[in-house]
């Protein structure tokens, strides 16, 4: 009976360690197609300087109420700002260029498949 | 190519008829139990749904749809899963109430909306949050909520495109 009840343990334990890896790995890719989109900057490009793409960070993994989450983001307001969209003030015109949405989009397929590999490497690691 | 005011909702057979299909469905929604509509609490005057982007000088408070659509591997992908984000945005700070009785329509409107007349579409879940005050050079008098809907499309205009037997 012991024995069994440590088996349990260790599978609820190794389940989450699984999600957690799993996550881990999907938002790696998110990430990336986020850096992608950032590297030409948000308007001409002339005055990239990589502040944007250099803070594009993924949180620790989280549980919610709906199951593990993670989040990717960046500390820098203005990345917002674009995201978003705005009334520039100094243009007097409505500007929006969005990159991180349309990139979490566009990677659902790849990060999912990411997700599922490293949860079942992880599930059946000896 | 139709005009968009020549298109008869609801349609799915192209991207703009989806884009009209919905805003005709936001535009007509009227909340229970007063039958408030986009209409009655912003004006009839004048055209407050916009898409994409609002159009230079728009009055405020305005709304606008925003489609992220993304046609993954399975069933062939004819089935589409989008992201419908609507902002509500209103300037001075003071439309905050209006805006967000806007939201509340948005909310009604779109939670549990399906829509079988023409291919198929309906929603999912849904977010919603109020947009931090932003700073220059962005305007910081205004005011915004926004939300997003997960929607499922079986668009006409993708099943329209099977070869012919």
């Amino acid at each position: 009976m012991k024995a069994e009840w440590t088996k349990l343990v260790d599978y609820k334990e190794r389940n989450r360690r699984a999600q957690e890896n799993g996550l881990i790995a999907a938002a790696q890719v998110v990430k990336n197609e986020v850096k992608r989109g950032l590297a030409g900057g948000y308007t001409s490009g002339n005055f990239v300087k990589g502040i944007v793409l250099n803070s594009v960070t993924a949180g620790d993994v989280e549980e919610t109420a709906l199951g593990f989450a993670i989040r990717i983001g960046t500390n820098l307001m203005y990345a917002l700002f674009w995201e978003l969209g705005h009334h520039n003030i100094f243009t007097r015109k409505y500007e929006r260029v969005e990159i991180w949405q349309p990139a979490a989009v566009s990677s659902a397929d790849d990060a999912s498949k990411a997700y599922s590999r490293v949860f079942i490497r992880t599930m059946t690691a000896a | 190519m139709t005009a968009p005011s020549q298109i008869v909702t609801p349609d799915t057979s192209s991207t703009e008829a989806i884009y009209a299909t919905l805003r005709a469905a936001l535009i007509a929604y009227e909340r229970p139990p007063n039958g408030t509509t986009i209409r009655s609490l912003c004006g009839s005057d004048t055209n407050r749904v916009h898409v994409w982007a609002p159009p230079p000088s728009t009055p405020f408070p305005y709304l606008c749809l925003r489609l992220t659509r993304a046609s993954g591997g399975a069933y062939n992908g004819y089935r589409e899963t989008a992201q419908l984000e609507i902002q509500c945005i209103g300037r001075p700070e003071s439309q905050l109430p209006l805006v967000q009785a806007c939201m509340d329509i948005v909310d009604g409107a779109f939670l549990g909306y399906a829509e079988p007349g023409s291919g198929l579409m309906f929603s999912r879940e849904r977010t919603r949050d109020t947009i931090p005050r932003f700073t220059e050079p962005a305007d910081a008098n205004a005011v915004g909520e926004l939300s997003r809907f997960s929607f499922v499309f079986w668009p006409r205009v993708l099943t329209d495109l099977r070869p012919n037997p």
